[in-house]
């Protein structure tokens, strides 16, 4: 009897598991999708790890597109398969490969860091995946791959105006830098130093930042002062780190004289972070790839469908939003062809509108947008960025070969 | 007549063919399985074999030797990155000369490190080799030479992505499920050198090593070679799954240095049962796709689930559950052998 | 010279929140013989409870301190009844078991209070600055190495100077001869481990004051707690608080001075220590 049973269970663990297997292995998927097939597009969202702050507001920004589109593109329903990239390249691979070879995916949202990005690049470039990114964009990918569309631009690109304002409206000559040390922390901080010293600014001091710096007070105890350093160009990965660098130089500003902060990509606070940092942040000048308060009427209706989703203002939901809205034009022209030479042909050389503005792509993926120059202010009961200036189809890339 | 007939089946059954049955049983699902599986699982299975060899060959040191390491990530970082470097900065892509300098260098850096780390045990040498990760984690972060530069000249990826399939017979490019099977075949061999290895003389004196080292010291025993062979080993077979590993993942980068890596082959042992040569094996693939599984069913929680799974296979299956399959696997054969246990 | 007053206590806030996360492992760790990776989830539970306590409901921030350390004690004591007490002894069970807690706590962490990092934040009686000599210095970070000191004094008063501490050091050389002479063991262990996990809690919002809290914390303080304890040795309140503001300067230092090398150095002077003295600074053999 006994022995029985232990077959028994031997066959049962078996056959669960050879279940679970084929679960995962649905049949081959066709080559065109008749048309009552709903177009299937895949999705990169940091959802553990140490950016998991950023999946949930992504997947906030795709729900709401898809929900404005009524779930359908050229007639067919949409389905859109999130995964998991869970903050580490390796993990973005493997979920990058099941979109496209378990789900048949062809069109991939995502992922988000630079060096999941360019773990997936040969792959993507070999197997024909479309994919884009929410904020960051290696140049790299853009430059040397195929396949990859940068939304709104390459990180570089997206900072070459602030370089330019920082000098010619703010008068700045010297600039120090404090950035996070990784691909794309490099390359916003190279893109603003690039503006600023192609109009004749110099950099005195340079600091890199580990992901996840516990104390950035040493940092500040070395930052030189107002009479070495007109400006103190900040960029951080995310809220967590740019709040606690600010309050780091906040406190070292009561005893000497630093700089004032420019920040690239504000969009990384949210709206609870700066209520935090109200006496450090209030006007602060910064760079912000998408502003919720600019004043456009496809912007306006953008924020106030999400907040009347959402119950909150959206900041870098935006890109995700905006992203699902690209492909669903670019389906849309294709009458619902997802195939990779169908799409590129739909989506490059063309301008989009977006809530972020204007979006033209080139030949290479590259994208040309508008980049904005903000000050932090108090409106109302919310502190938020609000436009002092806007730079037109001013992104492009010195390192990526034009159209 | 039938007697005799069903006699000569059962003597085999309890035989050899017994004994093998599982394996063989095992083997053809490996085998067989990616063929109708898609692209996405057999990088999974490909994935589990590599942490498998990984695993096996770091068991030499923590099941069999009984030296709690957490910093084999080194030597299996070693190997992922000898085969990158190779194919981003010399374009060298055989695998004739990928692997051995995989293995090459990672028992080089056992041969050196080893010294250092044997001089402490128990609690010491956990931390002593965790240390040695976490500084060859910040010197791969950091090192100009083992990552991708931007046009700026910065680091613009820590690691090196786009590693490729080795060429193994000059002409012929492996496909996803060519290069699987190239992988079970390397496991395979792995397996059996280690079965070599545990079952010979030296693998017996590591054992007695971990039961009692004053014992075996005053056997006449010289226990540190003992223990510093093995080390080297043992950084060999994790060099060899750290190359399958790159391929396989088609990126190294600095975290397959650090705890995070260090860390799975030790779970894997003792989930998979540590007292013997495939629990490792089995603990790999269980891991891997109840990681895989649960990430793509539950996303955001699977972690938990990872966490509830080593907390009850502690609690309740302490030997392992490769050594708890193995047990029932005998149950069975005695059941249906009908022989005197 | 203000550089380096400002670096110097920088390092020695930074050091006093290390010794508070390692203090409470290396007395387990050493005293006790458990290996318990999930330390560092302890000291980001305690954080989150005191997020909630002091930034959501608004209260008086040491009773969010003391909530903090409460629950993390409780949780704390909840593993070691439940299962760490069945592993006496076995240390690969141990690794496995509570690194499981570290993932199981971070996740349901990660569900409860999502992925936002939460802003550091303090008693607003402690906004400001200091005014020492001449020299301005945020009220938070003399706090946190005031709170340090003291309780540094008061563990190493509880290990050399009271019977508790007698006994545990004891229990530890000779398990058999302590409950033989009538003691009850277990109970003393119990409220050893109840206290270090206090201790990591109350940490928690300590730290909360410089850090903030977020998920990834649960990983990385036990990083430092790692650390910190090869440096500065296993089992002794010295060893946690010389190991602790050893690195905390050096790290205070090496960062402000060579920033592109700020982890390195912490790894650097482990391995150092680790070789020139095994058993780390001021510990005792195990």
């Amino acid at each position: 009897m006994k022995g029985k049973k232990s077959l028994l269970v031997v066959s049962i663990v078996c056959l669960v598991a050879a279940l679970l297997i084929s679960g995962c292995v649905p049949g081959a998927p066709p080559a065109v999708a008749p048309p009552a097939e709903p177009i299937k597009i895949g999705s990169l969202v940091d959802l553990t790890g140490p950016i998991a702050d950023m999946g949930p507001r992504f997947k906030q920004g795709i729900d709401l597109a898809l929900e404005t589109i009524n779930h359908t593109i050229a007639g067919r329903p949409v389905e859109v398969i999130f995964e998991d990239s869970g903050s580490s390249p390796t993990t973005a691979m493997e979920r990058f490969k099941k979109l496209h070879e378990s789900d048949g995916v062809n069109i991939i949202i995502g992922p988000l860091m630079g060096d999941q990005q360019s773990a997936v690049a040969p792959y993507a470039d070999q197997h024909k995946v479309l994919y884009v990114g929410y904020i960051n964009s290696t140049t790299d990918c853009v430059a040397d791959y195929g396949t990859f569309i940068a939304y709104p631009a390459t990180c570089i690109g997206q900072q070459r105006p602030s370089g330019w304002f920082l000098y010619e409206d703010m008068g700045y000559r010297t600039m120090a830098t404090l950035g996070s040390d990784y691909g794309g922390g490099h390359d916003y901080i190279a893109g603003a130093v690039y503006g600023f010293e192609e109009k004749g600014g110099k950099v005195v001091h340079q600091v890199w930042a580990p992901i996840g710096t516990p104390d950035f007070a040493p940092y500040m105890a070395a930052m030189p002062t107002k009479d070495t350093a007109d400006v103190l160009c900040i960029f951080l990965s995310s809220g967590e780190d740019a709040a606690r660098c600010l309050m780091a130089y906040r406190d070292e500003k009561v005893k000497r004289d630093l700089p004032p902060v420019f920040e690239l990509i504000v969009d990384v606070f949210t709206p609870q972070q700066y209520k935090d940092l109200e006496d450090v942040v209030v006007g602060m000048y910064a760079q912000s790839t998408y502003l919720p308060l600019r004043d456009d009427p496809i912007n306006n209706a953008f924020v106030a469908a999400f907040r009347a989703k959402y119950g909150e203002t959206p900041v870098i939901q935006q890109n995700a939003y905006t992203d699902m809205m690209l492909f669903a034009q670019g389906l849309e022209i294709t009458g619902g062809d997802d195939s990779f030479d169908a799409m590129w042909a739909a989506m490059t050389k063309r301008e989009f509108q977006t809530p972020q503005g204007p979006l033209y792509y080139t030949s290479t993926g590259e994208g040309l947008s508008n980049c904005y120059i903000a000050q932090i202010q108090k409106v109302g009961d919310e502190i938020l960025p609000v436009v002092v200036k806007t730079y037109e189809r001013a992104t492009k890339d010195p390192y990526v070969p034009s159209d | 007549m039938e007697k005799d007939k069903w006699e000569g089946i059962r003597r085999l059954w309890q035989g050899r063919l017994g004994q093998f049955a599982p394996f063989i049983i095992v083997g053809l699902i490996l085998l067989t399985i990616p063929h109708f599986a898609h692209a996405d699982i057999q990088l999974m299975m490909a994935k589990s074999l590599a942490f498998a060899t990984f695993a096996m060959g770091y068991n030499l040191v923590f099941g069999y030797t009984g030296l709690l390491s957490l910093g084999h990530g080194v030597y299996f970082g070693a190997g992922g990155y000898a085969v990158a470097l190779l194919q981003y900065h010399l374009h060298i892509y055989s695998f004739w000369m990928a692997m051995p300098l995989a293995v090459a260098v990672s028992m080089l850096l056992a041969a050196i490190l080893g010294p250092i780390v044997l001089r402490s045990t128990g609690m010491y040498f956990l931390l002593l080799t965790f240390a040695f990760g976490e500084l060859f984690y910040s010197i791969a972060w950091q090192t100009k030479f083992m990552g991708v530069l931007s046009v700026a000249g910065q680091i613009a990826v820590r690691g090196i992505p786009g590693i490729v399939y080795p060429d193994v017979i000059p002409g012929i490019e492996l496909t996803s499920t060519t290069f699987y099977y190239f992988i079970f075949t390397g496991f395979v061999i792995c397996y059996i050198l280690l079965y070599r290895i545990t079952n010979s003389p030296f693998g017996h004196a590591l054992v007695g090593i971990r039961e009692s080292e004053p014992r075996m010291q005053a056997l006449g025993y010289h226990t540190w070679r003992y223990k510093y062979i093995a080390l080297i080993v043992s950084a060999g077979f994790s060099g060899v799954g750290g190359a399958m590993f790159a391929w396989n993942n088609a990126m190294i980068d600095p975290s397959h240095f650090a705890v995070g890596t260090s860390f799975l082959p030790m779970v894997m042992s003792i989930i998979g049962g540590s007292t013997t040569l495939f629990g490792p094996a089995i603990g790999a693939v269980i891991v891997t796709f109840v990681e895989y599984l649960a990430s793509i069913t539950i996303r955001a929680r699977w972690p938990l689930i990872l966490g509830g799974i080593f907390v009850v296979s502690v609690m309740f299956a302490r030997a392992g559950i490769g050594v708890y399959l193995a047990r029932l696997w005998e149950k069975v054969r005695v059941r249906y052998g009908n022989t005197k246990s | 010279m203000e550089f380096f007053a400002t670096s110097l206590l920088n390092g020695l806030s930074f050091g006093m929140i290390l010794f508070l996360i390692a203090a409470g492992l290396s007395i387990i760790v050493g005293v006790m013989g458990i290996i318990n990776l999930s330390h560092g989830a302890l000291y980001m539970l305690g954080g989150y409870f005191g997020w909630m306590i002091a930034q959501r409901l608004g209260l008086n921030f040491w009773l969010a301190v003391f909530i903090g350390g409460l629950v993390a004690g409780l949780v704390g004591l909840f593993i070691e009844r439940a299962f760490l007490r069945r592993l006496y002894k076995q240390m690969n069970e141990q690794v496995l078991l509570t690194f499981g807690f570290v993932y199981i706590i971070t996740n349901i962490c990660l569900w409860v209070w999502g992925g936002d990092a939460k802003v550091p934040f303090w008693d607003p009686a402690l906004s400001g600055s200091f005014n020492l000599a001449g020299l301005l210095y945020p009220k938070t970070r003399i706090i946190v190495i005031a709170i340090g000191t003291v309780l540094a004094v008061f563990l190493w008063w509880l290990q050399n100077k009271t019977r508790v501490g007698a006994i545990i050091r004891a229990g530890m050389d000779d398990r058999e001869m302590v409950t033989g002479l009538g003691i009850n063991l277990a109970r003393v262990s119990m409220l050893i481990f109840f206290l270090a996990a206090f201790i990591a809690g109350f940490a928690g919002v300590i730290g909360a004051q410089l850090w903030g809290v977020y998920s990834y914390q649960g990983l990385q303080t036990l990083l430092f707690a790692l650390i910190i304890i090869i440096v500065g040795g296993i089992g002794s309140i010295q060893g946690a608080l010389a190991g602790a503001l050893i690195i905390g300067i050096v790290d205070a230092f090496g960062r402000a001075l060579f920033p592109q090398l700020s982890m390195f150095f912490m790894f650097l002077v482990m391995i150092i220590i680790l070789i020139a003295k095994p058993s780390g600074l001021l510990g005792r053999k195990i």
